[in-house]
C-alpha cells in the first residue's frame, strides 16, 4: 500500500545517498594509502630526518581533502541536491565532534605521554602496543564515527586499518622496512581506494548531469 | 440488512475525509520524502521521487498553493536553487492523512478478519 510509507527507511534511504558518491571510501583510502606510501618514500629517498618525512604524508592528505572538498562541490551538489537533516541527525552530528575533540585531546596527551617519567618503567611486548594502537587509535574512533555518520561501509574500514597497523608490525621481521608498511597500509588503502571508485562511477552513472 | 450497511459505511466513510491533495501517489511521495527531512533543493527531491522536473514542478505547485510546501528561490553564485520544506501546515495535514489511512488500514484488516471467521 503506498499510502503506509516506513518513514525511517525512507529517512535512512535519503541520508545514506550521500555516501553514494564514494567519496568519503576515496577521502579514507587515500589517507591510509599514504601512511604506507609516505614510509616508503622516506626510505627510497633517504629522509632520516624525521620533519622531512613527514612531508610526501603531508602532501598525499591534502590531495585526500581536496579530493573530498573539491569533489563534493563540483562534483556531488550538483547532482545529489541540497538536502537537511531533522534535529535526530543533528544531535548525531554534535556528539560526533564532542566525540572527535575528546579523542584528538586524548591524543595529545597519548603523544606527550612517552616524553614524561610516567610510562618509562612499564615495559609492553611491541606486538601489544601494535594491537592496542590498532585498535584503540584506530578502529575503535573509525567505528565510532561510523556509528554516529550512519555509514556501514566504513566499519569495514575501521577493521582493515587498525590489522593494517597490527601487520606492519608482524610483518617487520619477515620483510623489514619499508615494505613492513607499505604491504598493508598499501593494500588496506588501495582496497578502499578500489571501493571508493567503483561508487564513484557509478554514482556518476546514476546521476547524470543531463536530467 | 441495515446492520451490515451500517457496519461497511463505517468502514468506507472516513475514506471521504481522506485529504485528496495528499493522497495523490506522486504528491504522497514528496509530502513523505519533505516530511523525513528539514530541508530539500529541487534536484535532491527529484532524485529521492524519481520523478521528472516538469511533473515534480507541476505537483509542487499545488502543493504550494494549498499552503503545505514552502518555497524559497534564490541564488547560489550564478546558480538558481530552490529550497522547499513542509509548512507547519503541511506537516500537521500529512500527520492527520497518515493517521486516517493508518485507522481506515485497521478497520479494513477488523472488517477481513471477521468475513474470514464467518
Amino acid at each position: 500500500m503506498a499510502e503506509n510509507v516506513d518513514l525511517k527507511s525512507l529517512e535512512r534511504k535519503a541520508y545514506r545517498s550521500i555516501f553514494e558518491d564514494g567519496l568519503w571510501d576515496l577521502f579514507i583510502g587515500l589517507i591510509i594509502l599514504s601512511l604506507g606510501l609516505s614510509t616508503f618514500l622516506s626510505s627510497i629517498l633517504n629522509w632520516s630526518d624525521l620533519w622531512i618525512s613527514i612531508i610526501p604524508t603531508l602532501i598525499l592528505n591534502i590531495n585526500a581533502l581536496l579530493i573530498f572538498i573539491l569533489g563534493k562541490k563540483f562534483i556531488t551538489i550538483p547532482r545529489l541536491g541540497i538536502v537537511k537533516f531533522g534535529p535526530k541527525r543533528k544531535s548525531k552530528q554534535q556528539k560526533l565532534k564532542l566525540f572527535l575533540f575528546a579523542f584528538f585531546i586524548l591524543n595529545i596527551v597519548l603523544l606527550i605521554l612517552p616524553f614524561t617519567n610516567l610510562i618509562n618503567s612499564i615495559r609492553f611486548e611491541p606486538l601489544f602496543i601494535a594491537l592496542i594502537l590498532g585498535l584503540g587509535a584506530i578502529t575503535l574512533p573509525f567505528v565510532v564515527v561510523a556509528y554516529f555518520l550512519d555509514f556501514t561501509r566504513l566499519y569495514i574500514y575501521a577493521f582493515l586499518a587498525g590489522l593494517g597497523f597490527f601487520l606492519s608490525e608482524v610483518l617487520y621481521p619477515f620483510v623489514g622496512s619499508p615494505l613492513d608498511t607499505l604491504l598493508p597500509f598499501g593494500i588496506t588503502g588501495g582496497v578502499i581506494v578500489v571501493i571508493g571508485l567503483y561508487h564513484f562511477i557509478s554514482f556518476l552513472k546514476k546521476y547524470n548531469l543531463s536530467k | 440488512m441495515a446492520k451490515k450497511k451500517a457496519d461497511s459505511d463505517d468502514i468506507i466513510e472516513p475514506l471521504g475525509d481522506i485529504d485528496k491533495v495528499i493522497h495523490e501517489p506522486a504528491r504522497l511521495m514528496i509530502m513523505s520524502v519533505l516530511y523525513v527531512v528539514e530541508s530539500a533543493d529541487f534536484v535532491f527531491l527529484r532524485n529521492q521521487t524519481g520523478l521528472t522536473n516538469g511533473n515534480l514542478s507541476s505537483h509542487l505547485n499545488k502543493l504550494e498553493s494549498v499552503g503545505y510546501v514552502e518555497v524559497e528561490k534564490k541564488f547560489k553564485g550564478k546558480k538558481p536553487q530552490t529550497i522547499l520544506k513542509l509548512s507547519v501546515q503541511g506537516r500537521e495535514a500529512f500527520e492527520v492523512y497518515r493517521k486516517k489511512m493508518e485507522d481506515y488500514r485497521k478497520k479494513m484488516d477488523q472488517a477481513l478478519t471477521g468475513l474470514s471467521e464467518k
